[in-house]
């Protein structure tokens, strides 16, 4: 017999424990009801997202440079089908996908859990796979993105990985627009973890993804890069580039670079090849670079147009070092300087500014700042302040050293001087639109700042007529159009000083003038035949501009009536 | 008591029917019809949806697969009339870039402008110095 004490702390005990395991109840039920709903709800369900089709990247043309096309993906199970069916589903699947039934069989036989029979396949063999009723086969629909025009464009416009995602060019810098929103499905899972399959609940209607309209022409584009393919042939060079732009808007007609590769074939190629070397690559200017010393001369109100500038002696002495000009000139007018490129006449007039003044107009022309170009990976060149500057340093930039550029830069650069002053954006892309056509994100040019006085500006691309007319830009002309422009010739920086033997041509020029519609910038680099841009560059812009005009239909400057 | 030769019978009893069934037949008729058509009204138009989902279901298939061949000759034509294609086949054809100086243009005016070829540029100088 239980004494009555013993009773009492059995009694105690037993109610200490409901106590606790009430309490217990509580704290699961209800304080942590949300926690242990959500793990619930996390072992039970299973989010399937479903991918939208990826949007087009189009030309202004209305060419497709980029799409996708809807495939298949066939998959199994061996889990999940039965042994003795597999051999006559293999003989299916064999005439379904294309693949020997052997294979198909021993992969049944072989594998353990899902895994991809065939992929890539035409979007009529689902159909047929639904037909087959077997449990433990089944399709997925995939997409592949297509480049029907190859190479054109091949660097602006980028490419995707296996997984679709966007690695370079457009394809990366609009990923997620071009992706749109996955739709997202919600599945039940049995005990075993196991999709059930039986329960699949929408749960958020995806978007497909967006198609972009870029401001490239591929006829202008074929243009660029054959005549670039030209140039790097007859050259022996390492590389090339070139921008067509509307000055006045900074739409981007083509932008060039070679060597260039497919798209669709990206693994065939090497890596140094997949760099948009005008937006990437930053290299010294050369004398391209002058005309921005002359124009903030002229804006700091210290050189007339039309005055003349000591270019003799064959040279100038700075800082302890001769540099030397091209040949014995005497006093020289702003256009002649311009247009036989002194470098004494250069640096005489970088010397009449204050480094403040020559560094604000270079700041203001967007040197050393990225132009914000729909691209990515783009290079922000290099541009040291003046308190980084040494004795030589206005001398050497007025000969385009001690900076580099992109192709791009100088493009946006050369455009203020040839719309009257207004920095404008480059822009490669003109508005999105959805799956149906409609405009999502319309056209809107960014507002254009004011980097140079109008007169200034104006002046300056009169003064550039003379580098075509009878400068070191001849080979630029283009017959029936009024031309202004800059030749370059810079040897290629390396660790600590200058490559021998190294070097980039320039050739950058507007036209027609007086009201320029078209600017290109021509950029060869490391040319082995011959490396002077009046030579190398220059005839490049030449072919491009005199191919380019026609296909636009630029009326003429200087035409005769027929 | 037990009467030789003498059975009992109620043959002489008239039959008492009970006639009421008719009617409770007759409502349960016109009910079935009343609900019937009430059904009918109601069931038809869903009927009518139904099929006709059926059959969106139906065409969406054919239109996604009109779509998906649609596309598939767009792609083939980009292919054809690729601007890199139609350059390299140029050359086959027996056609060359026009020059500049050949086009003439349509003026606003009406005037067909003729670009005027300057003389050819003479050589460059050769200058030794690595920026010009």
């Amino acid at each position: 017999m239980l004494s009555a004490s013993r009773l009492r702390w059995f009694a105690i005990v037993l109610a200490a424990w409901a106590v606790v395991v009430v309490a217990r109840l509580v704290q699961v039920q209800i304080i942590e009801h949300r926690t242990w709903e959500a793990e619930s709800a996390r072992q039970r369900e299973r989010t399937v997202e479903v991918e939208e089709p990826r949007g087009d990247i189009r030309s202004r043309d209305d060419r497709l440079l980029a799409g996708s096309v809807e495939r298949v993906a066939v998959y199994a199970n061996p889990r999940k089908i039965p042994r003795e069916q597999r051999s006559a589903l293999a003989a299916k699947l064999a005439r379904l996908v294309d693949r020997p039934r052997e294979e198909i069989l021993a992969d049944l036989e072989g594998r353990d859990g899902f895994y991809y029979i065939a992929k890539d396949l035409d979007p009529q063999v689902a159909e047929a796979i639904a037909k087959l009723r077997q449990r433990g086969v089944g399709s997925l629909r995939t997409e592949r993105r297509v480049y029907p025009h190859g190479s054109l464009a091949g660097p602006a416009v980028g490419f995707v990985n296996a997984e679709g995602d966007g690695q370079a060019g457009l394809e990366a810098f609009y990923d997620r627009t071009l992706r749109g929103v996955p739709t997202l499905y919600r599945e039940l899972r049995d005990g075993r973890i196991a999709s059930t399959s039986l329960d699949l609940r929408l749960d958020t209607l995806g978007r497909p993804g967006q198609s972009l309209v870029l401001s490239l022409d591929c006829r202008v584009q074929q243009v660029v890069e054959e005549e670039l393919a030209h140039a790097l042939a007859e050259a022996r060079a390492k590389g090339a580039s070139a921008v067509v732009m509307a000055p006045t808007t900074g739409e981007l007609l083509a932008i060039g670079s070679l060597p260039s590769y497919d798209p669709a074939r990206v693994g065939q190629t090497p890596p140094e090849w997949r760099r948009n070397r005008a937006v990437e690559d930053a290299l010294e200017p050369g004398s391209a670079f002058k005309p921005i010393v002359v124009a903030a001369a002229m804006a700091a109100g210290v050189l007339d147009p039309w005055e003349m500038v000591d270019c003799s002696g064959g040279g100038i002495q700075i800082a302890n070092v001769f540099i030397r000009d091209h040949a014995l000139y005497g006093l020289l007018p702003v256009r002649e300087v311009l247009a036989k490129s002194s470098n004494t006449g250069a640096i005489r007039i970088a010397h009449r500014l204050a480094a403040s003044q020559l560094d604000a107009t270079i700041r203001a022309l967007g040197f050393g700042q990225p132009t914000h170009v729909e691209l990515p990976a783009e290079a922000h060149g290099i541009y040291r302040s003046p308190q980084h500057w040494s004795g030589l340093s206005r001398a050497s930039l007025a000969l385009g050293q001690e900076i580099s550029v992109t192709a791009l830069q100088l493009a946006r650069a050369y455009a203020a001087i040839a719309n009257g002053g207004l920095l404008v954006r480059p822009t490669l892309v003109l508005e999105t639109r959805d799956r149906s056509g409609r405009v999502v994100t319309p056209y809107r040019p960014q507002p254009a700042a004011r980097v140079l006085p109008a007169h200034v500006a104006s002046s300056l691309a009169t003064l550039l007529e003379s580098v075509v007319e009878d400068g070191t830009g001849r080979a630029a002309d283009v017959p029936g159009y009024r031309v202004a422009g800059k030749t370059g010739t810079a040897q290629r920086a390396s660790a600590g000083g200058y490559a021998a033997g190294r070097h980039v041509a320039w050739f950058v020029g507007f036209l027609p003038m007086p009201s320029p519609s078209l600017l290109i910038v021509v950029c060869i680099d490391e040319p082995e035949t011959n490396y002077w841009a009046a030579e190398v560059a220059a005839p490049v812009f030449g072919r491009i501009a005199g191919r380019v005009v026609t296909l636009l239909g630029v009326e003429p400057t200087n035409g005769e009536r027929a | 008591m037990k009467i030789g030769g003498y059975r009992p019978s109620n043959n002489w009893l008239r039959r008492q029917l009970d006639t009421r069934w008719r009617r409770w037949v007759s409502w349960c008729f016109a009910g079935a019809v009343v609900v019937s058509v009430v059904m009918a009204a109601f069931v038809a138009p869903r009927q009518a949806t139904l099929r006709m989902r059926y059959e969106i279901a139906q065409l969406t298939r054919v239109v996604d697969h009109l779509e998906g061949e649609q596309r598939r000759l767009l792609l083939e034509r980009e292919v054809l009339t690729s601007p890199p294609v139609l350059a390299a086949s140029l050359g086959t054809l027996g056609l060359v870039p026009v020059s500049p100086g050949r086009v003439m243009h349509l003026t606003r005016d009406g005037d067909l402008l003729r670009p005027k070829a300057k003389p050819a540029p003479t050589p460059q100088v050769k200058p030794a110095r690595r920026t010009r």
